[in-house]
């Protein structure tokens, strides 16, 4: 190859090309540079370099030089360290990172005897550029998924990521829940694998909806908990979150909540029963007392006597119904039975006749012609009526004035069996009425209320019955006479 | 995947292979640092990539921090040279470099350790290329600053599958200059590797 | 004559006995030794009238074993064939009493030379 063809390719060729000595001396620069620096091969040939560049660090340049002349390699500068060797100033505007060229160079031995270099200069600017967007990108990548890691362990629930069915992330509650330290070992423990094993047939990878299981910490301790999955695809991914929730403490309170219910009832019960027996009681002793006044004056006759004996005899014997009702009521229904609406609100009327015949309420039943029948439990059905019905009994005992009344309408309405509980009580306070269903609500003194026999009505109603239960206040006619009071309606879905 | 199996002989003819080669690079380095190293006989390893990091991290001292650089080689036999310098070394080069205390930075630094991986690397591998007959070109080299071993890029866990291991130490005693050098090949060099070994030893 | 040979690696042994036939005569012994100790014992043992010796050996490294065999005998011949070649190490080696250094690989040329000068001595 002559002179001319490789002038043409240094000339041409897309990188800086500088043959130079040991002492600094350019003896060829070649056109890519001329065009960046703008400095003319004319100008610069023979001359030295760092004349043209006093920035170059002049020991560093030298060292590389004679290393490369004295071992025949060749030696290079790198851009992370050393940016550039030539200050060429950038004229870019539009996303400007550099202001200067960023080069990379091979130094190369030329002639060694003349102790003469070719230096190679690569434009590594675009690649840099890239290369900080990069990092700009990725710190703020870090940021994003420090700030996620952030709210991951806010959470109440343990949190697990799956991409592609192998578990990615997992927040710090989940190694708290579970009570792993290692949280590669919690990653590489399948989930059925936290599951107990009385539980493990509700369990499946592709279930949607929450489930409320038994699951098993490292220790071996079983707890009680919810357990959601969510699946979703993301760019061929498949991606998978399950939270755990661990609901021992909320199961607690549930506990404590419907034994104090039960305690509630339970109470209310033995008032009722209390009421129940007070007249029966009552008049089986004035019945015995007139008795033996009368024999003790000497008039007592048999007739009399025997009357003032059936007449105990009936009383007692009415009694023992009632106590043979409650222990029926108190049996909680296993099974459920058909039943006669109508017979079962008899019934119910019956266990509060004493208390609602002393306070002086009038209960008026309208009902359907037809028998209405349903299948369900009939013992939770007279529970929540009781409790209504003494809702309302209070409702009315607060007026002063005007009759008091209570009105149950039986009715059917679509596939539904309803009872509507009308009281003339002047109605729920509409601050409130939102709120009377609500377990430890209640208006009354401490004492005088437990704020659980509504909460209770509407679990039994909606929770186990499967009906509803539905209030609001009413203005009504009765015999020409206008009332408010609050009406409740109990819906229970009909058998086919 | 093949197994990779030097006989004895293959073995103890690489080992000298390795012994010239490094000796020709600490050669070319005191002529630089004008000291003088002591050289320790190479050890060949091989062993599965997966193995790499922790393999690494024996080599380093959990006290001290690290500059590694590395350089690749092309050619038949690919794969690339790994210097591991603990930082205090390096700045001891850099006082025989001519260097005063307020002239060493990290950037100083990097750049000697880049120099000195470029001289062994070159020197070393231009050493074995012409024994073995086999043409390799070099890439500039790349530095990295290490403090723990879990720095070094899981990437090369990807790359090969097998790491062949040459190691030495370069050891200026007096001057308080301790590195190792580290050749990295897979296992398809092994194949050139083998048979350039195989035509040295038919020819004695 | 009686040559010993002492070097770490089998294949170098064996490059130096390969140059070595080129030259040598079929009444020459040869001994070979392994590490720097097997050097100076089998010096002792043998009186060889040449050592070919490598400096970077376990055991024992090449220096150390030069320095015992010269205080053995300072005419020794020894001659140094390595890897090491740092100018520090050749004239450290020059100092101790070696008479010549083969930087490796050897070849027939060298050990030509060699011998050549060792006829003229």
């Amino acid at each position: 190859m002559n002179i001319e063809n490789s002038n043409l390719i240094c000339n041409t060729l897309d990188n800086g090309i500088i043959l130079i000595d040991k002492d600094f001396n350019v003896h060829f620069w070649n056109r890519w540079l001329e065009r960046r620096t703008n400095i003319t091969s004319e100008e610069i040939i023979g001359k030295n370099i760092i004349d043209f560049f006093p920035k170059i660090e002049v020991l560093r340049l030298k060292r590389k030089i004679n290393t490369s002349l004295k071992l025949n390699i060749a030696t290079y500068y790198n851009t992370n360290i050393n940016k550039y060797l030539i200050d060429i100033k950038l004229n870019k505007i539009a996303n400007k990172v550099f202001d200067n060229m960023q080069q990379s160079v091979t130094i190369t031995p030329y002639d060694i005897d003349k102790q003469m270099v070719v230096m190679y200069i690569y434009d590594n600017t675009l690649l840099f550029e890239s290369n900080y967007n990069l990092q700009k990108k990725n710190k703020e990548i870090e940021e994003s998924k420090n700030e996620i890691h952030l709210l991951l362990d806010a959470t109440s629930e343990a949190m697990f990521l799956y991409e592609n069915n192998k578990c990615k992330h997992l927040n710090g509650k989940a190694l708290e829940i579970f009570d792993y330290t290692n949280e590669d070992e919690l990653k590489n423990t399948p989930i059925e694998d936290l599951i107990h094993s009385d539980y493990k047939n509700l369990y499946h990878k592709d279930i949607s909806e929450t489930i409320e299981v038994k699951m098993i910490k490292k220790s071996g301790k079983s707890f009680h908990a919810l357990i959601q999955i969510k699946n979703t695809k993301s760019n061929n991914t498949n991606l998978k979150v399950i939270t755990v929730l661990d609901i021992t403490e909320l199961k607690a309170k549930d506990k404590i909540l419907s034994e104090q219910s039960k305690m509630a009832a339970l109470g209310e019960m033995l008032a009722n029963i209390a009421h129940q027996w007070r007249q029966p009681l009552n008049a089986i002793s004035t019945i015995s007392s007139g008795l033996q006044f009368q024999k003790d004056i000497n008039v007592l006759t048999d007739s009399v006597f025997s009357k003032g004996i059936n007449d105990v005899l009936d009383i007692t014997k009415h009694l023992s119904q009632t106590i043979n009702d409650f222990k029926n009521f108190m049996r909680k229904d296993k099974i459920q039975s058909k039943f006669c609406i109508e017979e079962n609100i008899i019934k119910t009327l019956s266990m509060l006749d004493g208390m609602l015949k002393i306070k002086d309420i009038e209960i008026v039943t309208t009902s359907a012609d037809e028998k209405i029948e349903i299948v369900n439990f009939p013992n939770e059905l007279t529970q929540a009526l009781i409790n209504v019905l003494n809702n309302a009994q209070e409702a009315v005992n607060q007026k002063e004035d005007g009759k008091k009344f209570i009105f149950i309408n039986i009715y059917k309405e679509d596939s539904f069996a309803c009872i509507e509980i009308k009281d003339t009580g002047n109605g729920i306070p509409e601050s409130i009425i939102d709120r009377i269903f609500e377990p430890y609500f209640t208006t009354k003194h401490q004492d005088q209320g437990t704020g659980l026999g509504l909460y209770m009505t509407h679990q039994l109603i909606e929770m186990s019955m499967k009906g509803s239960i539905l209030v609001k206040n009413e203005d009504f006619y009765y015999n020409h006479n206008e009332y408010r009071g609050a009406c409740f309606t109990i819906k229970l879905p009909l058998s086919d | 995947m093949n197994e990779i199996v030097l006989n004895e002989d293959e073995k103890d003819c690489l080992q000298e292979l390795m012994n010239i080669a490094y000796g020709s690079a600490t050669a070319a380095i005191s002529e630089i640092v004008d000291a003088f190293a002591t050289l320790s006989i190479p050890r060949i390893e091989i062993i599965n990539s997966q193995e790499l990091q922790k393999h690494l991290s024996n080599f380093l001292d959990k006290e001290l921090s690290y500059y590694i650089s590395s350089q690749q080689f092309n050619g038949k036999i690919s794969g690339e040279n790994l210097f591991l310098i603990d930082k205090e070394s390096s700045t001891n080069i850099a006082y025989q470099f001519g260097l005063e205390k307020n002239e060493i930075n990290d950037n100083e630094l990097s750049d000697i350790v880049l120099e000195i991986t470029n001289i062994l690397s070159s020197s070393t591998i231009s050493q074995l290329s012409s024994d073995m007959d086999i043409p390799i070109s070099f890439s500039p080299p790349a530095i990295e600053v290490l403090n723990t071993a879990k720095d070094i890029d899981e990437d090369y866990t990807q790359k090969y599958q097998k790491v062949i291991i040459i190691s030495t130490q370069l050891n200026f005693e007096e001057q308080n200059i301790k590195g190792e050098l580290l050749i990295l090949t897979t296992d398809k060099s092994i194949i050139a590797i083998k048979q350039a070994i195989n035509d040295i030893l038919e020819e004695l | 004559m009686k040559i010993l040979i002492t070097d770490d690696s089998k294949m170098a042994r064996r490059m130096v006995k390969k140059t070595l036939s080129e030259v040598a005569t079929p009444e020459d012994q040869i001994f070979e030794g392994v590490n720097g100790v097997e050097a100076v014992e089998l010096y002792k043992e043998h009186n060889p009238d040449l050592v070919f010796l490598d400096l970077t050996m376990p055991e024992k490294s090449g220096f150390e074993a030069l320095d015992d065999i010269i205080e053995i005998n300072s005419s020794a011949k020894v001659i140094i064939i390595s890897a090491d070649i740092q100018k520090t190490a050749m004239d450290r080696v020059k100092e101790s009493g070696a008479i010549g250094f083969i930087k490796k690989p050897i070849d027939s040329t060298k050990m030509k030379e060699i011998f050549d000068k060792l006829r003229k001595d």
